[in-house]
């Protein structure tokens, strides 16, 4: 058995006094879809945001590409952001005054790509996302839905071991959703380790394996393999 | 990912806000630079156009008095200098040069017409060799011979006490300096109001132009002309210097060409009292101006760092996003300084380019007033200094990167995307 992309060992998360993450273990082995699902306040945001560094760690661990995160410095950190994982978040987190393909551009420009090559890319993933008639708007007069889709291509837009996917499919209709999570496999397939968070239950269906946090406690619903 | 394109992404979408706070930062270096060009063009002009250029002192014979009683001329047989004490004084250390003066000693008044109104008025005149005036007249227009028309040059500081308050005051207008020329008078040698000396002479009179020289308030004439009218009236010892302008080497301090001439037994004196002090108040005024104008520069650049806080609040979200996907506080910070330095060295280079013509668009107003209240053609020429101006594309950038740089610092110490 491969070492797994990332492992999680007996994470406990406290924000504010409250303790919202409860001696949480978890794994995901590459090309492995993982999902978690949970209540609205259940702690699956403050899990992906302690994966990804953005939350200090309070017991426990999370290894991540054989590296402990709280071992990182903050270059380190950096570096790891840039190409470690790619990250959607709930609230997409778009740079609002930049046009979509330019969003999905960064990523690429900051671990050194060619800007027209990095947009032209940009321009690739947009257009196979159906917004090939919105590269030149500003993210902030694009709809919830096609801001969904810009950084769904935002975090795909550079190779990286690692996916993280908070809620992807939240605002889309149907046929996008399935495009999508049509991607998701795709890329599962070729070896990326996912995480997605949803509560949605037609998101799961690709997940090989699901888990359910409740109260800070996560527990396995199901595994496919 | 490259500053130059951090910086041209980053900016994006508040370019308009940038531009509008560098305006105002331009607006205020414009104004600055232009007060502070035309008040630096003005002292320098007044200065040399009426003080004449460099440092003189006025030489006189040796001089006696009985404790504070000044008895030059009094009882001293000989007022003239001869020719060994000008070779001595020419040879004393610092002295360039030196110009023999030859100032009336006999009553002298002039009669003439100006604007039409008859006048008749006390003066003397001022004897001086051409090299004295060289800058002001040719050598066919300073020539004379007995018969000819006296040419006349006319004390600018003359002018100014014209037009400044005798005009006025005795209902005349004021003259410009072009319509002096050609004024036509009589010299009245050996007469004025107060007595006469011998025979009288009248000779007729033209002022060929204006002159900084010599800080007198006399007709300045070829001295030629004076020692004519010495020989005519028969004045004692006629011809020779009763004066000369000691013309001082550039880098050394008149005080000591000075001490070293009194030590000698001679009288002297520093030329340019009236003017010297319109310097000295002018730079004063200068000195005001660059104070009020570097407190007006600094509000602008407190203000560019105010308001680019306030864009950088603005974009705080932004830079939580590009530090969350892996961008370094350092190069975000870096191409943060930039944008505001570069919009600083933008402001002051061309708030300075700007200044510049607006002081010498200023320049051809003042030199018009100038010229219509006091009738002096003052040359306004505004430069700015480049030092002046290498002090400022550095020292500003620096001012408002360290006025943001609290701001930038808490900008990028925010939390990351934690919700």
């Amino acid at each position: 058995m491969t070492n797994p992309l990332l492992k999680i060992e007996q994470l406990s998360v406290e924000l504010g006094g409250n303790l919202i993450l409860d001696k949480v273990s978890l794994s995901v082995e590459q090309g492995e879809i993982v999902a978690v699902v949970g209540a609205s306040g259940s702690g699956k945001s403050t899990l992906l945001h302690a994966i990804a560094g953005f939350t200090s760690i309070g017991k426990g661990s999370v290894i991540i590409g054989g590296k402990s995160l709280s071992s990182l410095s903050e270059a380190e950190l950096c570096r790891f952001r840039r190409t470690g994982f790619g990250l959607m978040t709930q609230d997409f987190h778009l740079l609002k005054k930049l046009s979509a393909r330019r969003n999905v551009a960064v990523p690429q420009l900051m671990v050194g790509s060619k800007t027209d090559e990095a947009l032209a890319h940009a321009d690739e993933l947009l257009s196979e996302l159906g917004l090939k008639e919105h590269l030149e708007t500003k993210s902030e007069n694009l709809s919830r839905g096609q801001r969904q889709r810009v950084a769904f291509a935002r975090s795909i837009s550079t190779a990286r071991p690692f996916l993280i996917l908070d809620e992807p499919t939240s605002s889309l209709d149907h046929e996008t959703s399935i495009l999508l999570l049509k991607l998701v496999s795709k890329l599962g397939n070729n070896g990326t380790g996912v995480l997605l968070v949803t509560h949605d239950d037609s998101t799961i269906d690709i997940a090989d394996r699901v888990y359910t946090l409740d109260g800070g406690k996560l527990s396995l619903q199901g595994d496919r393999k | 990912m490259r500053l130059g394109t951090l910086i041209s992404w980053l900016s994006s979408g508040y370019r308009s806000d940038i531009i509008k706070a560098t305006i105002g930062a331009m607006v205020a270096i414009t104004l600055t630079v232009s007060m502070a060009a035309l008040g630096e063009s003005a002292r320098t002009a007044i200065t040399e156009q009426l003080l004449g250029g460099g440092d003189s002192l006025r030489v006189r014979p040796p001089s006696l008095s009985v404790g504070p009683i000044e008895l030059t001329g009094s009882l001293l047989p000989d007022r003239a200098l001869n020719e060994t004490a000008i070779e001595a004084i020419n040879s004393i250390e610092g002295v360039h040069d030196v110009i023999p003066e030859l100032w009336t000693r006999f009553p002298v008044s002039f009669r003439g017409e100006i604007a039409n109104s008859n006048m008749v008025s006390d003066g003397a005149m001022l004897g001086i060799p051409y090299k004295a005036v060289e800058d002001d007249v040719s050598p066919e227009e300073w020539s004379w011979e007995p018969g000819d028309v006296i040419p006349v040059l006319a004390p600018r500081s003359l002018m100014v006490a014209y037009n400044g308050g005798f005009a006025a005051a005795n209902g005349m207008p004021r003259l410009r300096e072009q319509a002096v020329h050609g004024i036509s008078f009589t010299i009245i040698g050996g007469r004025n109001s107060q007595g006469r000396l011998g025979e009288r002479r009248r000779v007729q009179a033209q002022v060929v132009g204006l002159t900084s020289y010599g800080d007198a308030l006399a007709a300045i004439v070829p001295i030629e002309v004076v020692q004519w009218f010495d020989q005519e009236l028969d004045v004692d010892n006629p011809g020779q210097a009763t004066s000369l302008i000691a013309r001082i080497e550039p880098g050394i301090p008149p005080e000591d060409v000075q001490q070293m001439i009194q030590e000698n037994g001679w009288g002297a004196e520093p030329l340019g009292g009236v003017a010297k002090e319109l310097s000295v108040a002018l730079k004063s005024v200068e000195f005001g101006v660059q104070v009020g104008g570097g407190i007006l520069a600094f509000a602008a650049l407190m203000l560019l760092v105010q308001f680019y806080g306030v864009l950088l609040r603005e974009r705080n979200e932004d830079l939580r996003i590009m530090r969350s996907m892996g961008e370094s506080k350092w190069s975000l910070g870096s191409a943060l300084c930039f944008e505001i330095a570069a919009a600083t060295v933008l402001a002051v280079c061309i708030g300075s380019i700007l200044g510049l013509g607006f002081a010498n668009l200023g320049a051809d107003f003042a030199t018009t007033i100038i010229s219509e209240r006091l009738g002096v053609d003052l040359v306004l020429s505004p430069t700015l200094p480049i030092a002046f101006l290498s002090l400022m594309t550095i020292a500003a950038p620096l001012f408002v990167v360290l006025g943001a740089l609290p701001t930038i610092r808490r900008s990028l110490n925010g939390s990351l995307l934690t919700r």
